[in-house]
């Protein structure tokens, strides 16, 4: 991971994943994420919709102990009966309110 | 404040889609942004008196209705609604013209396509 430069402020980027992991859409927002964090960028990724079933993917999850910041919808989750193992925050659409408020770009795939 | 533009393009009883991007466009105006939400193509269906729970899906005109009552903007493309015909809408969005829309999306920090 590259180091972040002294003295600048931390760009951050905001992932709206809504997407099922069988959509290219994952493999996109994957990489977006892993060069965001490469470059030293501050990474929030929010999984919703179809998007949630990410949650199950072992790479996708890797982000997380990467630096990358992973929130599920968890309403998105519960009406699909989907069990949360992964090690991500149970979250609402406030926290995605939240993202967009603070952060500097985010892109959605959906 | 950051000004988000919601585009509701699909049919509203093919996929959970358009119900979720109604509750997401409602969740997005819980901090401070500015909302608005589109109906385009398709997506104008989301405005007829439905019943999703006759097809097995959530229902969504209680989004719809919060929506309003909170003053989120809602706009639908008038070609749309003419293309399709449709007479007697439950809910009564803005029209504008499909060019209008396009310029409109322009000034919108980020357009959310559902």
């Amino acid at each position: 991971m590259a180091a972040k430069v002294e003295g600048k402020k931390q760009k951050s980027l905001g992932i709206l994943l809504a997407s099922s992991p069988n959509h290219e859409d994952r493999f996109t927002a994957l990489k977006l994420a892993q060069t965001a964090l490469d470059l030293g960028m501050e990474v929030k990724i929010f999984l919703f919709d179809e998007g949630v079933y990410n949650c199950l993917d072992n790479e996708f999850i890797s982000l997380n102990q990467a630096g990358a910041d992973i929130t599920i919808c968890e309403q998105s989750a519960k009406d699909r009966n989907l069990d949360i193992q992964a090690p991500v925050k149970r979250g609402s659409l406030y926290d995605l309110a939240g993202i967009a408020k603070q952060i500097d770009r985010l892109v959605s795939f959906t | 404040m950051k000004s988000i533009a919601v585009v509701v393009r699909g049919s509203p009883l093919n996929s959970a889609k358009t119900g979720e991007a109604l509750r997401m466009s409602l969740g997005l105006t819980l901090q401070e942004n500015r909302v608005r939400v589109f109906f385009v193509g398709e997506g104008v269906y989301c405005l007829l008196p439905l019943s999703p729970k006759m097809v097995g899906m959530r229902e969504f005109s209680e989004f719809l209705q919060a929506l309003i009552d909170l003053e989120v903007p809602l706009i639908a493309e008038a070609e749309a609604i003419d293309e399709a015909g449709l007479k007697q809408l439950a809910f009564h969005p803005q029209l504008l013209s499909r060019d209008e829309i396009g310029r409109l999306l322009t000034e919108h920090w980020l357009v959310i396509g559902c």
